[in-house]
């Protein structure tokens, strides 16, 4: 399952240049923001049909284990912000839930990468997706919060009108609910889907070179984390992919998802459960380190491994 | 930047870039990986040569 660079990975690596070499190309706000919600509905639609013709209660244990595995991951990344990077309690925990919880772009590379070679892998894992969103969030509140009291009430609020999860989750229920009827509108989400990934990608990539000054103020510790703490995260999620008995394709995309760091829902849910956290040290470190890391060097790296584990 | 971080910026920097490496060697896939590392630990270079004791607070560099 060796990965050369594919060509949607090649259209980042062109925002990457474009703003290194300060090339006047402006993409449009708005079109940033359609691409997301394409991409949510997109993925949301397939993962529902999927589930709707795989739905049992086997899956059961496995999504509970995802989200134990959402629980696990910001416990693991927060002694290492406080103890090493000295970060605050607050931002401490306001940068682990953000990698205990998923990125919808990276997971979408990941299935692309897996669609273009034409490897099987569970297709409701949409709903792993879903699932892995939320936990990392509370735990990243108690861990900020640890014997104070917590505003529950305004954070459930804005999770539920968060637009990635209600999306997600609302594209999901639909292709559950019609999944012997959505083939009208499959076609715009399927076979678009990579060209849009495309031109998503190209604007992450100029997003995310923009953050690149931000570690020059961030140090080298920002960089460090977000790189360790990816493969952390997708050593853990590959074997917990394998001992769920998952595909090879599976094991990756598990893999990925514990690789991946929010620049979405997070950031959303944490400027109003803990707005005095420092927004930017997140967002340097997922948007700016762990994205452009996974999808350059990250993704061959776990197709390898999910690769070497199925095979063991 | 702390003595803990630029240990763990070269820990994480060269342990990327030999693990890189030797993927490279065996697979291809480890060519990121290696960029990757060379870049943490030519970050974390940069920041030790700023003098330690000038970024660490004052009660801290007491203490150490």
């Amino acid at each position: 399952m060796a990965m050369q660079i594919d060509v949607v990975i090649a259209f980042f690596l062109l925002g990457v240049v474009a703003r290194l070499l300060r090339a006047d190309i402006h993409f449009p706000v708005a079109l940033h923001q359609t691409l997301t919600l394409f991409l949510l509905l997109a993925i949301g639609l397939k993962g529902g049909v999927a589930l709707a013709a795989h739905a049992s209660w086997s899956l059961l244990p496995q999504a509970l284990a995802v989200v134990a595995f959402g629980l696990v991951l910001p416990l693991l990344a927060f002694p290492l912000l406080r103890q090493i990077g000295h970060f605050s309690r607050v931002d401490a925990a306001s940068v682990a839930a953000h990698y205990g919880s998923v990125s919808i772009g990276t997971y979408a590379v990941g299935a692309a990468l897996l669609e273009a070679r034409a490897i099987p892998f569970e297709s409701y894992f949409p709903f792993f997706v879903a699932l892995l969103e939320v936990p990392a969030i509370a735990v990243g509140l108690i861990l900020a919060r640890q014997g104070q009291a917590i505003a529950w009430r305004p954070l459930i609020g804005e999770l539920g009108r968060n637009q990635g999860l209600f999306l997600l989750l609302g594209s999901l229920l639909i292709g559950v609910a019609w999944a012997g009827k959505v083939d009208s509108v499959l076609p715009l989400f399927r076979d678009l889907f990579h060209g849009a990934l495309a031109l998503f990608l190209l604007d992450m990539g100029l997003r995310a070179a923009s953050r690149l000054p931000d570690l020059r103020q961030h140090g080298p510790f920002i960089a460090a984390f977000g790189m360790f703490m990816p493969l952390l995260g997708g050593l853990l999620g590959g074997l917990l992919g394998w001992t769920l008995g998952l595909s090879t394709g599976g094991v990756f995309l598990l893999a990925v998802l514990g690789a991946s760091a929010s620049y979405i829902a997070v950031p959303a849910a944490m400027q109003v459960a803990l707005p005095e956290a420092n927004q930017g040290l997140a967002m340097t470190a997922s948007l700016g380190v762990t994205f452009p890391f996974n999808v350059l060097a990250g993704l061959p790296v776990y197709a390898l491994y999910a690769h070497w584990l199925t095979a063991a | 930047m702390h003595k803990r971080q630029i240990q763990f910026g070269w820990s994480v920097g060269l342990g990327l870039a030999l693990a890189g490496a030797g993927l490279a060697l065996v697979d291809g896939a480890g060519w990121g990986l290696l960029y990757a590392g060379l870049l943490v630990a030519g970050l974390t270079a940069a920041a030790q040569k700023r003098p330690l004791a000038a970024t660490i607070p004052l009660e801290r560099h007491r203490r150490d």
